[in-house]
């Protein structure tokens, strides 16, 4: 029981505040918003629609292309950064600290970057004629192949590596975390038992860090689903949509094509498509630690 | 000792929130003088980022010494200028006195009611200035900007694309500068087969909107019918696309993602052959610090079918509606688009005014050689469609090029795909 219940009420509020303000009002107002055909600066003169822009978005196949593609995005982006990043992890705990820390430090460094930032130094990157990974393809005959951000599959492909690039650093120092809570006498037994690296990462690492790979996935998984600067900068939404997230295609309708009340529903749908992918993921994060 | 520390805890919560509460004291403040720099008018104008803003940005400091008022320039990136012009015009926030606008954005702002008409302020020498001459702006531009009877924005800097060719990189592999659109595909091809090829904005985007637009209507085609309907799927339009196609295919390596800064930086360091580009980046090509091509290029208007024909595309100074100093703000667009001021720019960066005096100066056509690909260009020209779902339908044919370019979509089916989808938006 708390001794103090007003002191707390009164500590928290700060808090609440900002989320009433910066979360609450602004989601009841997409809500309320999504009701209505209007455009930026004409909200006076919007007209009451009540579903239609529901009904749209469930019949529009460019949404329906940009939900698929985000999912996708989301999948490739998440799977290839777990397994860098703890694998990263894995392989830092193994060498001595002082070089752990320097190259850890490193590694991180991608993160103090802007998103937006990233996306236009890859674009240069990846530019065939004057970037450096074509040039490095080049060395193995592989720069024909390549697809790079001018081909649709590859283009999604190459937006996702920007992103990995980005933000597996993340990943890295939250398994390094929970790494280091994993005690070092459980390997020294299992290596005494003649188990070896695949075995104690299977056996050991994996099982005890799921807490925290959990938490990696919820916090990546909704980050990569909302996308929406990398892809900006990369390519718009291009090769012909095949890189148009639900973020980019609500910006577009929104501030492109001035239909404002109809990407307040490409938001609101965003929203609930991540509520129903990472909801359960969430329940079973609060359901461990309660 | 707990009382202590419940004191201490409530003072922190209280510093905590004072930024809060004295953010909004000075906002309020600030709202009313309408500056942060006191008593002194301070302009901020809004404009796409570029070698041009930077000679803006050079010229604005004799503005300010001519009249006292200082002025800020926020100039950025033209994919994020029409969202924070939007976001900050919509939100009455007053950031923006003068605003640098597409002349396809203007139907959209004027309706929004973001810009105020201008008229009165035309008429007021005091404000206007002896230089100002209305006449001579291309009457064509200050009928595009008039709306429902009233003058909503200045015209002041017109661009078009261009078909830039390098003279001496032509000549080395025995090659003519096209001008048809079979010569132009021969020659990029020829180019394509030795390494090269031709650089073209083709990615999905409106520069890739705006050269199709101007070669289908080389060819007769159009958007829409003689009764203002959209009618996409027509020979001419549906050639057009096929040409569009083939060009890809004979492209440089890299065409489907770059736009026209990208193809303007391939002219720029001797990449690119040949390539199309747009006006307003041509100063960089001549501009010897910069270019390793200056004094070596060709321009002329884009391939063409039957003859040559410009997609127009300006961009004009409108005084927002939210400004707190709007005779300053006019006074400075009248300035920016005066005569003297209007040559001053186009001798510093070679840019194309809306002056009709200036486009025969023998001064500024030395300067400035791409001026006469440019008039070639501008003897049939016409904008993108002002209608209000114009957007809509640049996005939707953006889309269609790039799918044709990237995945050999058949063009046919592309076309008609946009037309079932917007048909009824253009009814």
């Amino acid at each position: 029981m708390i001794r103090r219940p007003y002191l707390a009420m009164f500590l928290i509020l700060p808090a609440v505040t900002v989320v009433i303000f910066a979360m609450l009002i602004p989601l009841g107002y997409g809500l309320v918003m999504s009701l209505f055909d209007y455009k930026i600066g004409s909200e006076t003169s919007a007209t009451f629609v009540f579903l239609k822009n529901y009904v749209r978005f469930l019949q529009d196949p460019l949404a329906i292309k940009s939900l698929v593609i985000t999912l996708a995005f989301t999948g490739l982006a998440l799977s290839l950064e777990l397994l860098l990043g703890v694998g990263m992890a894995v392989l830092l705990r193994s060498i001595p600290e002082r070089w752990a820390r320097i190259l850890g430090a490193f590694y991180s460094m991608p993160l103090l970057v802007s998103p937006i930032i990233v996306g236009l130094i890859w674009r240069y990157m990846y530019d065939p004629t004057f970037g450096v990974v074509y040039y490095v393809l080049s060395w193995f005959g592989l720069d024909s192949v390549f697809g790079g951000l001018e081909k649709p599959g590859w283009a999604l492909f190459s937006v996702a590596i920007a992103d990995v690039w980005e933000t597996t650093p993340f990943v890295l120092i939250v398994a390094s975390a929970g790494l280091a809570n994993i005690p070092k006498e459980l390997y020294e037994a299992a290596r005494i038992d003649g188990a070896n690296a695949l075995y104690s990462l299977m056996r050991i690492t994996l099982p005890l860090l799921k807490k925290v790979l959990l938490v990696v996935i919820i916090i990546r998984g909704t980050d990569a689903f909302r996308v929406f600067d990398i892809i900006y900068a990369l390519t718009g939404g291009g090769p012909g949509n095949s890189t148009l997230s639900l973020s980019i295609y609500a910006f577009q309708k929104g501030f492109d094509q001035y239909e404002m009340g109809y990407a307040m529903t490409i938001s609101i749908m965003t929203m609930a498509a991540l509520v129903v992918v990472f909801a359960p993921l969430m329940k079973k994060s609060y359901g461990r630690s309660l | 000792m707990n009382k202590s520390k419940t004191g201490i805890l409530i003072l922190l919560s209280g510093i905590l929130l004072l930024p809060v509460c004295s953010n909004q004291v000075s906002a309020d403040d600030q709202a009313k003088t309408g500056t942060s720099t006191g008593s002194k008018v301070e302009l901020v104008i809004s404009r796409w980022a570029g070698p041009h803003a930077d000679d803006q940005a050079a010229v604005l400091k004799q503005f300010e010494n001519e009249t006292g008022i200082r002025v800020r320039m926020d100039a950025i990136d033209y994919f994020q200028l029409r969202q924070k012009q939007t976001l900050n015009l919509s939100g009455k926030t007053g950031a923006y006195d003068l605003v640098w606008a597409q002349e396809v954005w203007l139907p959209e702002y004027v309706s929004a009611g973001y810009l105020l008409p201008l008229d009165d302020f035309v008429k007021d020498v005091s404000l206007s200035g002896k230089d100002f001459d209305l006449p001579d702006f291309n009457p064509n531009l200050i009928k595009i900007n008039t709306i429902n009877g009233k003058l909503y924005a200045l015209p002041t800097f017109v661009q078009t694309p261009l078909m830039v060719y390098n003279k001496e990189l032509l000549k080395k592999a025995g090659l003519q500068p096209p001008k048809t659109w079979e010569e132009t595909l021969a020659v990029a091809k020829a180019l394509h087969d030795k390494g090269k090829g031709i650089a073209l904005p083709a990615k999905q985007g409106l520069a890739a909107v705006d050269i199709w637009i101007a070669m289908a209507r080389s060819n007769n085609g159009n958007y829409f019918n003689q009764e203002g309907k959209l009618q996409l799927v027509t020979e001419p339009n549906i050639e057009t696309v096929q040409f569009w196609k083939d060009l890809v295919t004979v492209a440089m390596k890299g065409s489907t993602n770059w736009h026209f800064d990208e193809v303007n930086k391939a002219l720029q360091f001797a990449e690119a052959p040949i390539g199309l580009s747009i006006s307003g980046l041509c100063g960089a090509l001549e501009d010897e610090q910069q270019s390793k091509v200056a004094g070596k290029l060709g321009y002329a208007a884009l391939p063409y079918k039957i003859r040559p024909f410009g997609t127009l595309s300006f961009w004009s100074w409108g005084v927002a509606a939210d400004s707190r100093h709007p005779k300053e703000a006019y006074r400075l667009a009248a300035w920016l688009t005066s005569k003297s001021i209007e040559k001053q720019m186009s001798l510093k960066d070679g840019q194309i005014a809306a002056r009709q005096s200036l486009y025969s100066d023998p001064e500024l056509v030395a300067k400035a050689p791409w001026l006469p690909g440019v008039a070639e260009a501008l003897q049939n020209a016409d904008t993108q469609p002002l209608h209000k779902n114009a957007p809509k339908l640049m996005d939707a044919m953006a889309a269609a090029l790039s799918a044709v370019a990237v995945n050999g979509e058949d063009p046919k089916e592309q076309l008609e795909q946009v037309q079932k989808t917007l048909a009824a938006d253009f009814e």
